[in-house]
């Protein structure tokens, strides 16, 4: 399996460790995208930062992501296989909630247990997801022309 | 005589990313009605386009301690680029995707006339940001992009997602 890792813009170095420690990973193909000042490792291809993150959505059988809306909205756009892990380094914790939401109406499997997380990949590669649809955002014209009022 | 302008605040990551699309669908709506753009944004995260006085995060990521002892100097910063703001533009109206960066200026900038438009978190479903809940009450306009989000903000309007 090709799995690609994606922590965003904020590190989240508990997530990357585990990785990195866990032997069912040395089983598949992994890249690691580790954030800005993000743990650096030899076993798999990582980096830092790359503004063509696409090409690694592209080549990926599973994305295994921090619960970051901006990464979430565009997997699901691309109809990619997510594994959601709420960053909780962090001091907010918002990513509970969209992860949450994800989890429970089958867009995602969100994991908050690092025990369960290669069992969660395995899950994610079966599983059934249900596709994201959304209004687009259709209020441009009147902010506009309240503030110019 | 000072250009009408309308000042964007956001800050960096997501905020950054929902204010781009916002505002790729608002400029050429400004330029009609010959509304300039100018911005705050956080850390240097500036999107290209109009030009942007940068300011730290209002708190820190990792740290509570750090947020608390660097407040005032942060809360001074905005006073001052509030200040170069207000001397160099007509603000007619402030647009902001959060986070709390946004507080400030906002209630600043409401005093002396300004529309404040306030448009909640895309990541938000079933919890509130703690700036979504300062702004719900400063706001002329307040937008959410998740319907759930309705039951704890019942004047907001739902706008669809960037």
């Amino acid at each position: 399996m090709k799995i690609f890792v994606t922590v965003g813009t904020t590190r989240f170095n508990t997530l990357i460790r585990r990785i990195i420690s866990e032997g069912f990973f040395e089983n598949h193909e992994c890249i690691l995208q580790t954030g800005p000042g993000g743990m650096m490792t030899k076993k798999f291809e990582c980096f830092e930062y790359t503004s063509e993150i696409d090409r690694y959505y592209d080549w990926a059988d599973i994305v295994v992501s921090h619960a970051g809306a901006g990464s979430i909205y565009r997997l699901l756009s691309l109809g990619k296989r997510i594994v959601l892990v709420p960053n909780v380094d962090r001091i907010d914790q918002h990513q509970l909630d969209i992860a949450t939401f994800m989890h429970n109406n089958n867009y995602a499997i969100a994991v908050y247990d690092f025990n369960v997380l290669s069992r969660a990949i395995e899950n994610a590669a079966a599983a059934d997801f249900i596709s994201f649809e959304s209004l687009e955002f259709f209020v441009a014209e009147e902010i506009i022309t309240f503030i110019d009022q | 005589m000072r250009p009408r302008a309308v000042l964007f605040i956001y800050g960096e990551g997501g905020h950054r990313a929902q204010m781009k699309r916002l505002y790729a669908r608002l400029a050429p709506r400004m330029e009609e009605k010959g509304l300039v753009a100018v911005g705050i944004c956080e850390n240097g995260d500036e999107l290209d386009g109009f030009v942007n006085y940068s300011q730290r995060g209002m708190r820190d990521k990792h740290s509570h301690l750090k947020s608390y002892i660097l407040l005032p100097v942060r809360l001074i910063h905005s006073f001052l680029i509030l200040v170069q703001l207000v001397v160099s533009y007509r603000i007619e109206g402030v647009i902001s995707t959060g986070p709390g960066i946004a507080i400030v200026p906002s209630i600043a900038l409401k005093l002396l006339g300004a529309r404040i438009v306030f448009i909640e978190s895309w990541s938000r479903f079933e919890t509130t940001s703690m700036t979504g809940r300062v702004m719900y009450r400063v706001a002329d306009r307040f937008y959410i992009q998740n319907r759930s989000l309705q039951s704890h903000y019942p004047d907001a309007i739902y706008g669809g997602l960037l």
